[in-house]
């Protein structure tokens, strides 16, 4: 069906100003873009279409809607990112343009559901972080921050506290399903509040083991720093190596509502 | 899974003038505090379904497995609900893509209308969802134009004959913005629209200031474009506010309409004798700019205009 093959390729000229500018410069005839090429290869080669199709594409990737519509794509793909990870936009500053071209070169498939997009691009961030082509020391914490609290926002609550209390009572202990504990390398009550403002980060971030509680078991999340104790033992729970908790401590927590059976 | 339409005998749609709602809003984030203090200045909510739902797209399931609700957002939506008509208007079904049709999206509208009665409900002409490897499917990103040819109207027609035999309510499709002109194309855009409506009986949701925004960006006159719309069809209107992005004019919701917007109002509601409801779209981010003030204002001038032609 040439009709698929016209809409897949405007879509590949729509998500890639390049590629547009690739096509436009080329050839002035169709049959010379669309056929077999150099290197590059052909920009419309691979889409079965007709000699019409090809007219058409060479035609819009001329005209300055073309830059509109490339433009509105990434904006479009750029606002959840903006609205659900603020903070590691805010850390990224300027080099956040860059790393979206990155992304968006990379993770050109795209859908409705803005958490995918949220966790892919989180995921890329934490790739190029760990090979060392993002030389933010605090940006993993603030990624992984974003993300569990988008997470918990997503939940579906009521679902969760009902299976939880047809589950109660059986089991080791664990996390209450709608709160994470995360665990800083800087001090989150430094870290954090100044990305939200939009305020340069103190030169002198303190350093050390820091943790923080996000809770979702109201309607309202909330945040809350740890004690380093209780969050090394609640970060660890259930899992292997975690200090194992004091029976007093995990009957405090249990009535707090932070750790349950099951 | 992808399917691809079948063939269907053409459905009865309602042809008799629907219950006129008045002036609604479309739903966005900034809203919630706004139709609680508020709800009043509204005659009815539009709302954006696939808002309050996540999806797992093709493949993932039916019904509740695929869709979950959002608690929080359906919990103002059933607020409003109780005290308002809601619409539906999609952005997802994506009608006019070639080689993906989801039909389990059109049953969760189904179940939806069950839900909430819509008193009808739309979506675009456009596509922004394409078949991609392994039956996963691939996001254009923005909603596409579709060409003006008789092969998209043949394909389009099957899709809205497919909702109007499992939603019972009418359906609209809205007109769409573009800032490309795709050449020798078989049909201008008021003949493919007037084909499509009468030869499916769908209704049309004709959004002026997307009408507006073409013109300014493709050079014709907009009241020339809608004098050659069977206005007849037209059951609902959107108006709305936009701004400059590279070099063009765009549909972008920001804040109040402009001026022509409002003239181009006029013109269609002197001639449209189904029109049900008029709705004011603004995006979420320029809430602070309008107010709840700003909003009423936007609401009362769409009153004026309609109440002065009749």
């Amino acid at each position: 069906m040439s009709l698929a093959g016209f809409q897949h390729a405007l879509c590949e000229l729509i998500a890639s100003p390049a590629l547009c500018r690739r096509l436009a410069a080329s050839a002035t005839s169709a049959a010379s873009a669309a056929g077999e090429a150099g290197e590059d290869g052909g920009v419309l080669g691979r889409y079965a279409l007709t000699e019409r199709e090809e007219r058409r594409l060479l035609a819009v990737a001329r005209q300055r809607g073309m830059a509109t519509n490339c433009t509105l794509y990434r904006a479009n793909r750029l606002s959840p990112l903006r609205s659900f990870l603020p903070r590691t936009c805010a850390l990224l500053g300027p080099r956040l343009r860059a790393e979206l071209d990155a992304y968006l070169e990379v993770h050109r498939e795209t859908d409705l559901e803005f958490r995918r997009e949220i966790e892919a691009f989180g995921r890329s961030l934490l790739g190029r972080w760990e090979a060392g082509e993002i030389p933010i020391p605090a940006l993993p914490e603030v990624v992984a921050f974003e993300l569990a609290a988008h997470e918990l926002q997503s939940l579906p609550r009521r679902d969760v506290l009902a299976r939880l209390e047809a589950e109660s009572g059986a089991g080791p202990s664990r996390l209450h399903p709608l709160v994470r504990v995360l665990r800083f390398r800087y001090d989150p009550a430094a870290l954090l509040p100044p990305l939200v403002a939009g305020e340069p980060l103190p030169a002198d971030l303190p350093e050390g083991e820091f943790f923080l509680l996000l809770d979702a078991r109201s309607d309202e999340m909330t945040s809350s720093a740890l004690p380093l104790a209780l969050g090394r033992a609640l970060s660890g729970l259930g899992g292997p190596g975690g200090p194992p908790l004091l029976r007093q401590d995990e009957a405090d927590l249990a009535a707090a509502g932070l750790v349950v059976r099951g | 899974m992808i399917t691809l339409e079948t063939s269907a005998p053409r459905p009865a749609e309602p042809s008799a003038p629907l219950t006129r709602l008045g002036v609604g809003v479309l739903y966005n984030p900034a809203l919630p505090d706004f139709l609680r203090s508020d709800l009043d200045a509204l005659d009815y909510l539009e709302v954006i379904p696939e808002m309050f739902w996540t999806d797992r797209g093709l493949g993932g399931g039916e019904g509740a497995d695929r869709f979950r609700e959002i608690e929080a957002t359906v919990e103002v939506l059933d607020l409003v609900a109780a005290e308002r008509p809601v619409i539906a208007h999609s952005v997802g079904l994506s009608i006019g893509s070639a080689d993906l049709f989801d039909r389990e999206r059109i049953e969760q509208i189904a179940r939806w209308h069950a839900r909430y009665r819509f008193p009808w409900h739309s979506d675009h002409l456009s596509f922004l969802r394409m078949g991609g490897p392994d039956g996963h499917e691939i996001h254009a990103g923005l909603a596409v134009q579709v060409p003006y040819d008789e092969e998209v109207l043949a394909l389009i027609a099957g899709r809205i004959r497919a909702v109007q035999e499992r939603v019972a309510t009418p359906f609209l499709l809205e007109n769409n913005v573009y800032y490309v002109d795709l050449p020798e194309q078989e049909m201008s855009e008021p003949e493919f629209l007037n084909r499509l409506t009468r030869e499916t009986g769908c209704g049309l949701l004709l959004d002026v200031h997307n009408v507006y925004t073409n013109a300014l960006n493709h050079g014709f006159d907009p009241h020339a474009f809608v004098d050659q719309l069977d206005l007849g069809t037209v059951v609902e209107v959107h108006v709305a506010g936009g701004n400059e992005l590279a070099g063009m004019y765009t549909d972008s919701h920001a804040g109040p309409c402009p001026e022509p917007v409002w003239e181009l109002l006029g013109r269609v509601v002197a001639g449209a004798p189904r029109l049900a409801g008029v709705t004011f779209e603004f995006h979420a981010s320029y809430y602070p700019l309008l107010g709840p003030e700003g909003i009423r204002r936007q609401l009362d001038r769409a009153r004026e205009v309609w109440a002065a032609a009749g």
